[in-house]
C-alpha cells in the first residue's frame, strides 16, 4: 500500500511542479537543464523507494506510475477540458510579421527566442519574414514563413 | 542551379563563374524576394494582442492566459514553500526546535516539533535533582510506538518496561543534572502526543511527523 501511495504522491507533485515551471523550461534542454533533471530524478528516487530496495517494491512503483500515466491519457482523451488544463493550448505569438508582445511577455518569451526558432527551423533572418509563429503545447515554437513567390 | 562549362573552358573560369553567381545569390538573400512591404494597418481586433485568433490555429487565449496566471501564482507559492522550509516548518529550523519544561523546571525536554518519517532526529531529556542522586525518567507508550529509538546516551543504569513505555534510571552529576540524549527515527505519520515524567513532574510534547 505504501509504495502505491508514494508513487501516486510523487507523480501528482511532479505534475503540479512542472506545470508551474511552465512549458518553455523544458523545451530546449541545455546541458544544465539535463543535469537538473538528473538531480531531480535522484531526489525523487529516495522518496519513491523509501528504505525498501526489493524487486517487488520497484515493480509496484513502476506499475503504479505507468497506470497513472496511461489512465491520465485516457482521461485527457475523454475530457478536452482536462487536456487543456494539463497540456495547455497552442498559442499564436507572431501574426503577419508582428510579434504579439503582450502574449510574449505573459509566456515569458522574448522576440529573440522566436528569431532563434526561425533561424533554426526555417533559416529566416528577420521577424517580418515570419507569417505566423505558434507556441506549441510541447513548448516548441513553430514558424510558418511567407510562401515565396 | 547547374553550371555547365562550355567545352574547352578552363576549370578556373568555371570556379570564377560559380563565385560570381554565389555573390549574386548572397546579394539576393540580403533583400529576400518574399519580404513583405509595409502591411496594411491591422484593424482593432488585430491590434489587441489578447483578442482570440482563429487562423492558422483556433487558440484559446483566455484559457491560456489563465494558465500563465496560475504559473505566476504557483511560483509565488513555491517561494513561500521555500521560505517555510527555511524557517523549519518541515523539520530542522527555528520554527521546529522547541524546549518544553515542567512547571517547576525539574524536567526539560528539547525536541523538534516537526519530524519527517524515516529521518533521524534527537531528543534531550534533562532532569534536575540533588547532586549525584539517582534519577528515574519515564517515557510513555505513544512515543515508543511512533519512533524507533536508535541510540540512548548515556547508557542508563537500569531500564525496564513501564505501562508499555520505558523507565530509565541514571545518576545525576555534581550539579544535580541528569541529561539523556535519544536519537530517534520517526516511524509513524501524523500527530504524536508523548509524555515524559520525572518523579512527580511531567512534560507533554506534541510532534508532527511528515510522510
Amino acid at each position: 500500500m505504501d509504495a502505491v501511495l508514494r508513487a501516486t504522491a510523487i507523480y501528482l507533485a511532479l505534475l503540479a511542479l512542472f506545470k508551474i515551471a511552465g512549458r518553455r523550461t523544458l523545451a530546449d534542454i541545455s546541458n544544465f537543464d539535463l543535469l537538473l533533471l538528473l538531480i531531480i530524478g535522484e531526489a525523487t528516487q529516495q522518496a519513491l523507494l523509501g528504505d525498501d530496495f526489493s524487486l517487488t517494491n520497484a515493480l509496484i512503483v513502476i506499475v503504479t506510475l505507468i497506470v497513472i500515466d496511461v489512465g491520465l491519457s485516457f482521461v485527457k482523451l475523454r475530457f478536452a477540458r482536462i487536456d487543456t488544463l494539463i497540456e495547455g493550448t497552442s498559442t499564436l505569438i507572431v501574426e503577419d510579421g508582428r510579434p504579439l508582445k503582450k502574449r510574449l511577455r505573459e509566456a515569458r518569451l522574448r522576440e529573440e527566442d522566436i528569431l532563434l526558432a526561425a533561424r533554426q527551423s526555417q533559416g529566416l533572418e528577420q521577424m517580418r519574414q515570419i507569417k505566423y509563429a505558434i507556441l506549441e503545447k510541447n513548448g516548441k515554437i513553430s514558424i510558418i514563413p511567407y510562401s515565396s513567390g | 542551379m547547374t553550371h555547365v562549362a562550355p567545352a574547352g573552358q578552363k576549370p578556373e573560369t568555371v570556379v570564377g563563374l560559380i563565385k560570381q553567381q554565389d555573390a549574386q545569390a548572397t546579394a539576393m538573400t540580403d533583400v529576400p524576394p518574399d519580404t513583405p512591404g509595409p502591411r496594411t494597418q491591422p484593424d482593432d481586433a488585430q491590434q489587441d494582442d489578447f483578442a482570440p485568433r482563429h487562423y492558422p490555429i483556433a487558440d484559446q487565449i483566455a484559457r491560456q492566459r489563465r494558465t500563465w496566471k496560475h504559473e505566476r501564482i504557483g511560483f509565488v507559492v513555491l517561494l513561500a514553500f521555500i521560505a517555510l522550509a527555511l524557517s523549519g516548518l518541515f523539520a530542522g529550523g527555528p520554527l521546529s526546535r522547541h524546549i518544553g519544561s515542567s512547571p517547576q523546571q525539574r524536567l526539560t525536554v528539547e525536541y523538534e516539533r516537526f519530524l519527517r518519517n524515516g529521518a533521524s532526529s534527537r531528543i534531550v531529556l534533562i532532569a534536575r535533582t540533588s547532586p549525584s542522586a539517582r534519577a528515574t525518567l519515564r517515557i510513555d507508550q505513544a512515543f515508543l510506538r511512533a519512533h524507533v529509538v536508535e541510540s540512548l546516551q548515556p547508557q542508563p543504569l537500569s531500564a525496564r518496561s513501564h505501562e508499555g513505555g520505558l523507565e530509565l534510571a541514571g545518576q545525576a552529576d555534581e550539579r544535580g543534572e541528569f541529561s539523556l540524549y535519544l536519537t530517534i527515527r520517526p516511524d509513524g505519520i501524523g500527530l504524536v502526543r508523548s509524555t515524559a515524567w520525572f518523579e512527580g513532574d511531567s512534560v507533554v510534547f506534541t510532534q508532527f511527523i511528515y510522510p
